[in-house]
């Protein structure tokens, strides 16, 4: 009879010790991972040696994904990120797969070469300061975060910092239609992978390998002068 | 004449069965007519623009009012900042009418797979909603073309700067703006009172046009309104004291034939025209010196005979000016014409049995006759007539539009930035077929067009590219389509490869809209020089361009004149010789007419007036009344009547000049050009006239009875 009582108490001892424990456990394991706030200036500091690049290119592939169709718009190629004296930016995106086409993402424009039509129809010009530029979309964040631009970036987000990751979220929720932009680095402080999470569930990931400066073998007949 | 002002009122509430017409029809001969309408039936010419100056400054200012812009009703399309969804109303229809306007070629698959293709990279990195959507209707990469074809001519000089028209010379920022129906005071003055909160601001365009010059003239009126119930209250006053009130009755008759001119008017007419309710009710008003003259001379049996000549004198002006080309002209002198004469026969008949009970006796209110003053009348006329040399007259219809320097200067920069040198309008019924060859023509000459055509082919050739898809080159081109190109635009090759049908021009495309109303179409060439203008008109003749209608429309009404004046003054005169049985009397009874133009011109000349359409209907109010006052003066010193007799009409012509004067005077202080002009020929023309009578015709007449006897 003792033995049981002794028993019981062992249990109740246990009980009272576990459940607490498990509780923590498991609460501690439902819990988002903590986000860190990042310090602007810092940030800024940080990417100094690469904004300082004159050429910066490399391979990429992407992946667009739209929830509604349950489908997905895939391509790779290469790009490359020229910066001249005056610090005016421009990116040659060249898609190879699964057609090749080159978009030439300029300050003030968006140039789309198709190689395959001609004439006119070649090139297609989107005016990204004007009424067209919801037309040339998310080209504009990708050309801030390619030069690292972070105190361009700040005006239109907060900044933080999740498991090697930058997460950027719209301050003002009206305007853009994105829920986050998330950035993984790489050891080398290149950036890895950019994804843009739409509110709609959509997004748009590209991966970036083989990163390193100089120009691009190929040319194109795009300028941002055109 | 404050009498009149009172007789204005009731007749408005009269004529409110009259149907009023308030547009522009009636001010342009027949062969220009059809453009005055298409200026308020066709939306292409509801454009206006905010201008924005000194922009640098004004950037947070330029983005609030954008704002607000869009949040109005009365907009159909505000140019800044514009979200796609803006944009997609217009757009859709032009992606879906692609197969209607390019033929299938098979050849060509490789062509529309890769157009495909650069469309859904592009829409890889779109993340609005709208855009994507209207993306999956863009197959063949329509969209950027339609942009820049909408894109108007006129503002191909400015460059675009966060989201809005700039001009890097001066510094100023644009945003067009399209109401969606025609110029209404209501409708622009919400945009203004958005505007008026921002200064530096202007509207610039037929909408801020109109608006400014209607605000002006109601503001004008409250003025002329507050000085005229003035003046009317101490006429009353003196009336009340000078002569009995019964004279106040004198009004009735002529608010009725107001009323029944204008009823006959709308009759024939269909509706009767503001413009024609309130100069012709001038002019009608001017019956109202008969019955003044009838209740000053009722014993004499000579009142109404001279009325008589008097309205017949007055009539042969505004009868002559009946057979102007001008609609607008013709129709205030019917209205004019009915009126007097049903004016006249009122006064008559109610003087025919009431004389006594208006009778107004041994009076004597008048400027006392100051000697030698015949000479101040000689020296009037010699100065008028030298005056007329010099004398700044243009029939040019801009000169009535109330427009302040700046706005004069900035019209000018506007649409000098455009480099058009003359532009076209050519209006078609919608089942005229040429209207279809008119986009490639222009193109083939390097004109600027705008129209149907700019847009769509001949529904022969949308049926035959809309076969060649629909028959096979859907299916063809599916086939060689990918799954993910299949999905992505299934939506739009279910409607194209199945519903789609052709266009005419009765269709409601938003995007053909502009260039259409209820019945016909509108075509617009610009011409940026001489050449391209000839080719147009070679081209087509029936297209009439803007600044030649508005000459043309100068042309007649100065032709016009050319042989309305001589004539009616021969007539007038022929009248009075007939009447007086003497060339010397007749002519001494144009006396007053001839100083109250003679002091109208002198003053024109030294204020530097402009003497135009409105001045002239002014004189012709002053030619109706003036020779009245001669013939009035003449017949009463001539029938050697008494001395009480005498007082009498002079005292009644001193009342209705005093009321002409004092009621006209509150328009010389007016800022819209055309109550300023009708007023300065008003006051100054009866001034001259009642100087020609007391100080030309009395004492003349008054020397030629004395040597008679």
């Amino acid at each position: 009879m003792r033995k049981k009582q002794a028993l019981a108490h062992f249990f109740m001892l246990l009980t009272c010790v576990l459940c607490p424990l498990t509780f923590y456990t498991i609460s501690s394991y439902s819990q988002p991972p903590k986000t860190t706030e990042v310090d602007i200036k810092v940030l800024a500091k940080t990417f100094q040696p690469r904004k300082s690049l004159t050429y910066l290119r490399g391979n990429f592939s992407q992946i667009k994904f739209i929830s509604a169709l349950q489908m997905q718009i895939k391509s790779n190629g290469n790009f490359e990120v020229q910066k001249k004296a005056n610090n005016e930016q421009s990116i040659l995106w060249s898609i190879l797969l699964p057609e090749k086409m080159k978009i030439k993402i300029c300050r003030d424009k968006l140039l789309i070469e198709n190689p395959n039509l001609s004439g006119s129809e070649k090139i297609r010009v989107i005016n990204i300061k004007d009424q067209q530029s919801d037309m040339a979309g998310n080209y504009i964040y990708l050309m801030k975060i390619m030069d690292f631009d972070v105190e361009s970036i700040a005006q239109d987000f907060d900044i933080r910092f999740l498991e090697k990751k930058y997460i950027f979220v719209p301050k003002n929720n009206e305007n853009i239609n994105l829920k986050e932009i998330q950035i993984l680095l790489n050891k080398e402080m290149n950036i890895q992978q950019i994804t843009l999470l739409e509110k709609n569930s959509d997004y748009l990931r590209i991966d970036f390998n083989q990163l390193r400066q100089g120009k691009l073998a190929a040319k194109s007949e795009i300028s941002c002068s055109k | 004449m404050k009498i009149k002002f009172c007789v204005l009122i009731l007749f408005f509430l009269l004529a409110s069965c009259a149907r009023l017409d308030e547009s522009m029809t009636l001010f342009f001969p027949k062969q220009v007519q059809e453009l005055a309408v298409s200026q308020s039936d066709f939306s292409a010419f509801w454009w206006n623009f905010v201008i924005i100056e000194n922009s640098e400054s004004q950037m947070q200012s330029a983005n609030q009012i954008c704002r607000q812009l869009k949040g109005q009703k009365q907009l159909r399309i505000v140019l800044c900042q514009n979200k796609p969804e803006e944009m997609v109303m217009l757009i859709q229809d032009w992606l879906l009418d692609y197969p209607l306007r390019s033929k299938f070629m098979n050849m060509s698959i490789p062509t529309y797979l890769s157009s495909m293709q650069q469309t859904m990279i592009q829409a890889s990195f779109v993340s609005e909603p709208k855009v994507f959507e209207l993306l999956r209707f863009d197959p063949f990469g329509e969209s950027w073309k339609f942009l820049e074809l909408e894109k108007k001519s006129i503002l191909s000089s400015f460059t675009k700067k966060n989201g809005f028209y700039f001009d890097d010379k001066t510094q100023r920022l644009l945003i067009p703006i399209q109401f969606n129906q025609s110029s209404k005071f209501n409708i622009t003055d919400s945009i203004q009172n958005i505007l008026t909160k921002y200064p530096n601001t202007f509207l610039l365009g037929g909408h801020g046009a109109s608006y400014r010059n209607e605000a002006q003239v109601k503001k004008d009126l409250q003025l002329v309104s507050i000085i005229s119930a003035a003046v009317f209250i101490f006429f009353l006053f003196l009336l009340a004291i000078k002569t009995r009130w019964q004279i106040l009755l004198l009004a009735a008759p002529v608010a009725v034939a107001i009323w029944i001119a204008s009823l006959i008017v709308t009759w024939v007419d269909g509706s009767i025209h503001g413009l024609t309710l309130s100069f012709g009710s001038g002019i009608i008003g001017l019956v109202l010196d008969y019955g003044l003259h009838g209740a000053f001379g009722a014993h004499s049996h000579k009142t109404w005979k001279s009325n008589l000549i008097g309205l017949l004198t007055t009539l042969c002006a505004i009868g002559i000016l009946f057979f102007s080309g001008i609609p607008l002209i013709k129709q205030m002198m019917l209205f004019s014409l009915l009126g007097l004469a049903i004016g006249f026969f009122l006064f008559y008949i109610i003087f025919l049995k009431f004389s006594d009970f208006f009778a107004v006796q041994n009076l004597n209110f008048r400027i006392p006759y100051i000697n030698k003053t015949e000479y101040l009348i000689l020296f009037l006329v010699i100065a008028g007539f030298f005056s007329i040399a010099k004398v700044n007259l243009s029939m040019d219809l801009r000169s009535l539009n109330f427009s302040t320097e700046y706005e004069k200067n900035i019209n000018e920069w506007f649409y000098r930035s455009s480099n058009f040198n003359e532009t076209f309008l050519l209006l078609r019924y919608k089942n005229e077929k040429d209207v279809w060859n008119e986009g490639a023509w222009a193109r083939k000459n390097n004109i600027v067009y705008e129209g149907v055509s700019q847009f769509l082919d001949s529904p022969e050739n949308q049926l035959a590219n809309l076969n060649s898809w629909q028959q096979k080159g859907c299916q063809d081109l599916q086939r060689k389509m990918n799954s993910v190109q299949l999905k992505f635009f299934d939506l739009y090759f279910d409607k194209v490869c199945q519903s789609l049908k052709i266009k005419d021009i009765s269709d409601l495309s938003e995007y053909l809209q502009p260039y259409k109303s209820s019945s016909r179409t509108l075509s617009i060439f610009h011409a940026t020089d001489i050449d391209q203008a000839n080719k147009i008109t070679q081209r087509f003749p029936e297209a009439k361009s803007l600044t030649r209608s508005v000459q043309e429309f100068t042309h007649i009404f100065e032709q016009d004149l050319k042989w309305m004046i001589p004539v009616s003054i021969i007539l007038a005169l022929a009248i009075l010789v007939v009447y007086y049985k003497s060339v010397t009397i007749a002519l001494i009874t144009t006396i007053p007419f001839v100083t109250g133009l003679s002091l109208y011109l002198l003053v024109a000349n030294i204020f530097h007036f402009q003497i135009d359409l409105i001045s002239i209907l002014g004189l012709v109010m002053v030619f109706g009344f003036s020779i009245d006052y001669g013939v009035f003066s003449a017949d009463v010193i001539l029938d050697r009547s008494n001395v009480n007799e005498v007082h009498n009409v002079f005292t009644a012509l001193t009342f209705a000049s005093l009321t002409n004067i004092l009621g006209f005077f509150p328009m010389l202080l007016a800022g819209h050009p055309v109550l300023f002009k009708i007023g300065a020929a008003l006051f100054f023309g009866t001034i001259g006239t009642y100087l020609g009578t007391i100080s030309g015709v009395e004492p003349i007449l008054k020397r030629r009875n004395g040597r008679l006897k």
